[in-house]
């Protein structure tokens, strides 16, 4: 190795190990100096780089990672005793009709879901403007502590996150529809009975009562909401 | 505690430190990185049963952290200033605050961050070239080109100001 080279290397690796740089670096003592010289810059380098780190990083991280572990325990729980993550379909309609479920089902439970979810959409409407894509592993991780398994392909996905209706945990995802957003909410702690159809300001929702749970789709009125629900249906899974 | 439980606070204790620095040269903002490090833990968190080897813990790390910068932060990245730090000096935590550090420190923030990225993970967290061109995805001579144009501007840059520093003694 010449001094060209070894002063090349020394200022791209100043720690190297290879055995032509030390036998140099012991052979001449120019190059010595010079490695010196490169050494202690990398000190002043690495001492000005070492920023102070905020006091309370760690228990941040720790905390939150506490608080996520008991979020996933309290939706066990809430899981065990018979109702489990559950998702309603409403058949998409692109007329705009608005009818109400059979007489079996009460009125007021269902007109409480439906104003809540026309509440909560009306009051999160930033989550539904999201551009980015959520990957497929996040949007499986949203949907699992509610016994739904995804195992299929739901489309583009923009926002997945965990949501409280009714006081009760939900997972909210919004997907890409052909009229814009679709935001569809399963509901694993609202047993429905029947069918509902309903509109509120520019949206229309469907409410759907499955085997375990409900979920709803909302969309801009002309969103051919059943085209989603089918994909939902063979996308997931309830365990 | 679980065994997971003592493990990711083993990590946490472990590396959260540096992986701020290297978030903070990432994106020039303290707040943005603190956000990043706790996206990354989180992250890391639910996917830890992945990592088999703990000692491979911080290139794990560093790899989330990245993906996650560029997915979330990198559009929003702000100018700015070492100031951030001077008015905030934690009197417990060292912090070189000579003229050389606050020169390196303004130099460093102007470089760009193709050149600046290998040159924080070789001096603060003492990765190898090799190490560095898998994490970056870059051959090796790539890596070591822009380690030695990194190092070659900012020793300009820190002469340049002794120089004058001596003028004006």
């Amino acid at each position: 190795m010449n001094c060209l080279q070894f002063r090349q290397l020394t200022v791209t690796e100043p720690a190297n190990r290879e055995k032509d740089f030390l036998e140099h670096q012991i052979s001449c003592q120019h190059c010595q100096a010079f490695a010196r010289d490169i050494r202690k810059f990398d000190e002043q380098l690495e001492n000005a780089a070492k920023i102070p780190v905020p006091n309370d990083l760690v228990s941040k991280i720790l905390n939150r990672q506490t608080m996520s572990m008991r979020r996933r325990r309290s939706i066990s729980k809430q899981l065990i005793p018979a109702i489990a993550a559950s998702i309603i379909f409403v058949t998409g309609l692109t007329t705009g009709l608005l009818y109400h479920s059979s007489p079996s089902q009460s009125g007021v439970e269902q007109s409480g879901v439906e104003q809540a979810l026309v509440t909560y959409v009306n009051n999160h409407q930033d989550n539904h403007q999201s551009t980015q894509t959520v990957s497929y592993t996040d949007v499986s991780e949203t949907l699992s502590p509610f016994g739904i398994a995804l195992t299929g392909d739901l489309g583009t996905v923009n926002y997945a996150a965990p949501c409280y209706i009714r006081n009760k945990m939900a997972a909210h995802l919004v997907l890409a529809g052909e009229r814009g957003p679709v935001i569809a909410l399963f509901m694993p702690d609202e047993q429905l009975q029947s069918k509902q159809i309903f509109r509120f300001g520019q949206y229309i929702g469907i409410i759907v009562p499955c085997p375990k749970g409900s979920m709803a789709l909302i969309g801009f009125f002309g969103e051919p909401l059943a085209d989603k629900e089918s994909r939902i249906r063979n996308s997931v899974t309830w365990l | 505690m679980s065994n997971e439980e003592s493990r990711f606070t083993a990590l946490v204790n472990a590396h959260a430190n540096n992986l701020y620095r290297y978030a903070y040269w990432l994106c020039h903002d303290r707040e943005q990185s603190n956000d990043l490090v706790q996206e990354t833990f989180a992250r890391a968190w639910k996917s830890l049963a992945s990592l088999r080897n703990d000692d491979a813990a911080k290139s794990w790390l560093i790899t989330i952290l990245r993906r996650e910068h560029a997915r979330t932060f990198e559009k929003k990245r702000p100018q700015t200033s070492d100031l951030d730090y001077e008015n905030i000096i934690d009197p417990e935590q060292s912090y070189d605050t000579s003229t050389e550090a606050y020169v390196l420190r303004k130099a460093l923030h102007k470089i760009p961050n193709d050149f600046r990225e290998p040159l924080i993970l070789q001096v603060i967290h003492g990765y190898s070239c090799e190490e560095i061109a898998l994490m970056l995805e870059l051959s090796r001579p790539a890596v070591m080109t822009r380690l030695f144009r990194a190092r070659t501007f900012l020793r300009s840059i820190l002469v340049e100001q002794q120089l004058l520093d001596r003028e004006s003694a």
